[in-house]
């Protein structure tokens, strides 16, 4: 267990290693001044060149390099040129939003998705088969930004039954502000007991978890349809049957406990996509995340919080797919972490 | 003494879109009394599966089944929708490797089955288990019952499999191809396992096998199937000594242990009809050295050979 | 690591590739949707601009006293907030999405199949670096190298097209990597090998052939997953610029009206989720048909 963390963890470094190498040399082969972003279009040149020798930018590339990298270390990933707050600052306050949205979103996809998947697999070529995959391949067809939007004009301007953007009310900051525990907003609230909070921050959730979730959602059912077909024909699950047990208990309790871990695979995959989904989705519903402040660092060729968004990105992807690991391995007691 | 298991007439086709596609059960009877073990002998194909599944009321999707099966003396639903399965009857598959469910443990899988049957607490359950293990000579009962099935060897599996049919103090058990998966000795000491197991508790088996030495080492009675009809039944010592079906004779013939070197196998020609609709005459008379022209005229029934021992063939006896 | 499951390899079978996707079409009514709406699309591209009711506001010319109007039975789709069909904008908006979309799978299957076929194929110390570079590549969560790439380049249509196909071609790498590997040791290869055909005829002639039927399901989902891809990159500002009628960007265009002008944002979002959609049914079926088990990334 250990050596496979440890493996699986240099593997991560490694590539996260040459991801930062990838990066930075994009970053600074590229035409395109870093000064000129910090300073502005009109600066005049002896400002540019002020701001060149503080920043390191008239060092030679290796030098640069090799200060960025020691900086990553101790914690220095430089200042965005957009705000010239630390970047690592700016992430560290919008990350909580970001994983309370993720989260949601994936929470419903897998649970959503895993049903569909059950369910279709009950009967498949029939009816409710179409309809679910009919469902499924919509998901992943269907553009974030679009549906978020879609789902705005209906819950928010038609019906009013839900908040159209942010995380909370702006009233809630005077009425009954979230005291400080965890760091994550939604899940201090509920556990403060922070009612007014709790009711308003879930509210603000609904609709971006959900429209966050469409994609991984409908992947997942697909692939657990898949996979419990695959297992509903395997011979243990002739022997349930012929030893009496009910229908219901070998579907979802001994079938899909085998069905889980080719699911698991896709949910890492899933992961992924709605790690980037979230740029989408925090733009449309102004969602106080890292994805919002990354689209606006990426327009404003913002270099250092590029670089930083690119590493947390990848970071967060290698971790996903770590955790996807350990969980299978969980439900399968045939695989072994080595 | 009324039959433990009675099947009358037994029939299987396969409907598609309520088209008629195959009849592979023509009219299968057969009966079982406590205590004894009966054997279904046949190539594949020739309908021995599909019995044992329409007594179970396990038949796949499409299959239209007809006739009576009695469990003593009861009609038994041909659907499936009866309770007697797992409980009153029970089953144990040919490959233990893969009928046991791999992420779970044997004792979770047998504790699943005692609650479906028996209201029971979670303690008894698993000191009923346990007693089971160690009745079917399972070493290191408590380990077993934590352990997965991919840790235990294929003979240790098929001993718990029984073990699991046991659980509900079956009637009848069915035993598919019990021992084609194992080793020979391993295979040796399964069977002789069932024998004891039969003495102790009296259930009656079905012993599904294309292995003629099986069926001489266990067997009381044997019906040999060919073509979805049982073509020769009796005593199995007296139909293994004087079988009285060509096709029996063929296959004791192809049993490599009789086979004297030199001489070349006297293996029986062709293969099973692969569909039986629309047959006429004997079914086997396309591969049979004796058919005559009568043969193919007349579709025969079982007819006595021999007090207890009867053979459905025109030329029965015949050299 | 884990176990992971194997891509198995297509099996070469008989018959042709396009009558086998004959039978698809008529067993899978999901299918036919699919190829009904990729054929709508096609010919919204093709003849657009004929079937446009006002092309010239299709390409962008204003028309600021019919702003904001509601569908109606002269502007099926509404008018924009410059005053300009937005039915007209999204058939324009058609040939560049399809396109863009194929350039971009046909540059990325450019790359990636030589390289995976010769990597799988050759093995060895080839194999191991192309994997790397790979993993690297994949090591990305979807779309955020493509995003890195065009801030950096600059956002315009182009280099977006350039952006995507150079973080899509690793798949096809990988993919094409494991059928020949699988296909290496058939013995209708070996035999080949062992009658002293050189390398360089084997590939094309005996791993590549059979490489085709999967690298083509993949193909016609992945078009439409770069129809996506591109219309979410123009929706924050990193692909096409105004005027460009294109789907992402009218949809960004319409956000700031979407609860007075819901009809500026959601047909041209709409247009991007058909588009999708069809090929993804297609795909989706053509995939389970020639091989159900093969794993959805």
């Amino acid at each position: 267990m250990l050596r496979f963390l440890a493996s699986r963890l240099g593997t991560a470094v490694l590539v996260l290693f040459v991801l930062t190498l990838v990066v930075f040399v994009m970053s600074r082969v590229i035409p395109g001044d870093p000064a000129v972003v910090y300073a502005g279009p009109k600066a005049p040149p002896e400002e540019l060149a002020r701001i060149r020798e503080k920043l390191g930018f008239d060092q030679p590339l290796i030098v640069q390099y090799v200060n960025y990298l020691g900086g990553l270390f101790t914690g220095d990933w430089g200042n965005s040129l957009a705000t010239k707050r630390p970047v690592l600052d700016e992430l560290a306050i919008r990350l909580p939003a970001t994983l309370e949205l993720l989260f949601a979103a994936m929470l419903l996809a897998v649970v959503f998705g895993v049903v569909l998947g059950v369910v279709a697999a009950k009967r498949p070529g029939r009816a409710i088969d179409g309809v679910i995959r009919f469902l499924a391949i919509g998901g992943v067809s269907m553009p974030a930004f679009w549906l978020g939007l879609l789902l705005q004009v209906l819950f928010v301007g038609r019906l009013g039954w839900l908040p159209a953007t942010g995380q909370f009310s702006t009233e809630v900051e005077y009425v009954s502000p979230v005291a400080h525990v965890t760091g994550f907003p939604l899940l201090d609230s509920l556990l403060t007991g922070n009612w007014i909070a709790y009711s308003d921050g879930l509210a603000h959730l609904v609709l971006p978890a959900v429209t966050l979730a469409a994609y991984p959602l409908g992947l997942i059912a697909r692939m657990t349809r898949a996979s419990m077909l695959e297992v509903l024909g395997q011979d243990y699950v002739f022997t349930a049957s012929a030893f009496g047990l009910r229908d219901g208990l070998i579907r979802w309790k001994l079938a899909l406990k085998n069905a889980l871990p080719p699911t698991m695979t896709i949910v890492g995959l899933a992961a992924a996509y709605t790690l980037t989904g979230t740029f989408f989705v925090e733009v449309v519903f102004n969602w106080p995340g890292i994805g919002q402040f990354a689209v606006g660092a990426m327009l404003a060729v913002d270099y250092p919080a590029i670089m930083a968004i690119t590493l947390l990105g990848a970071a967060g992807y290698l971790i996903a797919n770590l955790v996807v690991d350990l969980i299978q391995a969980r439900l399968d007691p045939r695989v072994r972490l080595s | 003494m009324t039959d433990l298991l009675h099947i009358d007439d037994l029939e299987v086709a396969f409907q598609e879109r309520g088209m008629l596609t195959n009849r592979p059960v023509r009219g299968i009877t057969l009966s079982v009394a406590p205590g004894e073990v009966v054997g279904i002998v046949g190539e594949t194909g020739c309908g021995k599966s599909l019995t044992a599944l329409a007594v179970l009321g396990l038949l796949p999707k499409g299959a239209v089944p007809s006739g009576r099966i009695l469990l003593d003396g009861v009609v038994q639903p041909l659907d499936g929708s009866g309770s007697a399965r797992g409980d009153v009857i029970s089953i144990v598959f040919q490959n233990p490797g893969t009928a046991f469910n791999p992420v779970f443990t044997l004792g979770r899988q047998m504790r699943d089955v005692v609650a479906r049957h028996r209201r029971m607490g979670r303690a008894a359950a698993t000191a009923h288990i346990l007693h089971y293990f160690e009745q079917v000579g399972l070493p290191e009962p408590e380990r077993i019952f934590r352990s997965y099935p991919h840790e235990l060897s294929g003979g240790m599996l098929q001993r718990a499999m029984i073990a699991m049919a046991l659980l509900c103090e079956p009637r009848l058990l069915i035993l598919d191809e019990p021992t084609t998966a194992l080793d020979v000795t391993i295979a040796k000491q399964i069977l002789e396992l069932i024998l004891s197991l039969r003495d102790r508790f009296g259930f009656g088996v079905l012993l599904i096998t294309h292995n003629l030495g099986v069926v001489r080492e266990v067997c009381d009675r044997i019906a040999v199937l060919y073509a979805g009809r049982v073509v020769e039944t009796g005593p199995a010592d007296a139909v293994l000594k004087a079988p009285a079906h060509p096709y029996t004779r063929g296959l004791l013939g192809a049993l490599p242990a009789r086979h004297v070197p030199g001489q070349p196998l006297d293996a029986i020609r062709g293969a099973v009809p692969g569909n039986l609709l629309g047959l006429t005459g004997c079914s086997f008379r396309e591969r049979c050295p004796l058919a005559i022209d009568r043969c193919g005229e007349i579709d025969p029934g079982l007819a006595p050979v021999a007090p207890l021992h009867e053979a459905a063939c025109i030329r029965a006896g015949a050299r | 690591m884990t176990a992971t499951t194997a891509l198995p390899a297509f099996v070469p079978m008989g018959g042709s590739t396009l009558g086998r996707i004959g039978r698809v079409l008529r067993t899978d009514r999901l299918a036919a949707i699919g190829l009904a709406l990729i054929v709508l699309v096609v010919v919204l591209a093709v003849f657009g601009p004929w079937l446009a009711p006002f092309p010239a506001q299709g390409y962008g010319e204003t028309n600021v006293a019919d702003r904001n109007l509601a569908p109606s039975a002269l502007h099926w789709f509404g008018t924009d907030q410059l005053g300009r069909d937005i039915l007209s904008r999204v058939i324009i908006g058609t040939g560049p999405a399809l396109t863009i979309s194929l350039l971009v799978v046909a540059i990325a299957a450019a790359i990636g199949i030589p390289l995976g076929a010769i990597a799988g194929y050759r093995g060895g110390w080839l194999d191991e670096v192309l994997m790397r570079i790979t993993e690297v590549f994949q090591a990305f969560p979807p779309l955020l190298l493509a995003m890195v790439t065009v801030a950096i380049l600059g956002p315009s249509l182009t280099n977006a097209g350039l952006a995507l196909a150079i973080s899509w071609w690793p798949w096809y790498a990988r993919l094409v990597r494991a059928e020949a590997r699988s296909l290496r040791d058939r013995p209708f290869v070996e035999a080949a090998r062992s009658a002293g055909v050189p390398a360089w005829r084997i590939l094309p002639r005996h791993i590549l052939r059979n490489c085709m039927t999967p690298v083509l399901v993949q193909a016609t989902v992945d078009i439409g997953a770069v129809v996506l891809a591109a219309g979410s990159l123009a929706f924050i500002g990193l692909g096409a610029q105004p005027p460009a009628p294109d789907w992402g960007l009218m949809v960004a265009e319409g956000r700031g009206q979407i609860f007075t002008a819901w009809w500026i944002s959601t047909f041209p979002g709409l247009a991007i989720f058909v588009t999708v959609l069809g090929f993804n049914l297609l795909g989706d079926s053509l995939r389970d048909f020639f091989d159900p088990r093969q794993v959805k990334r």
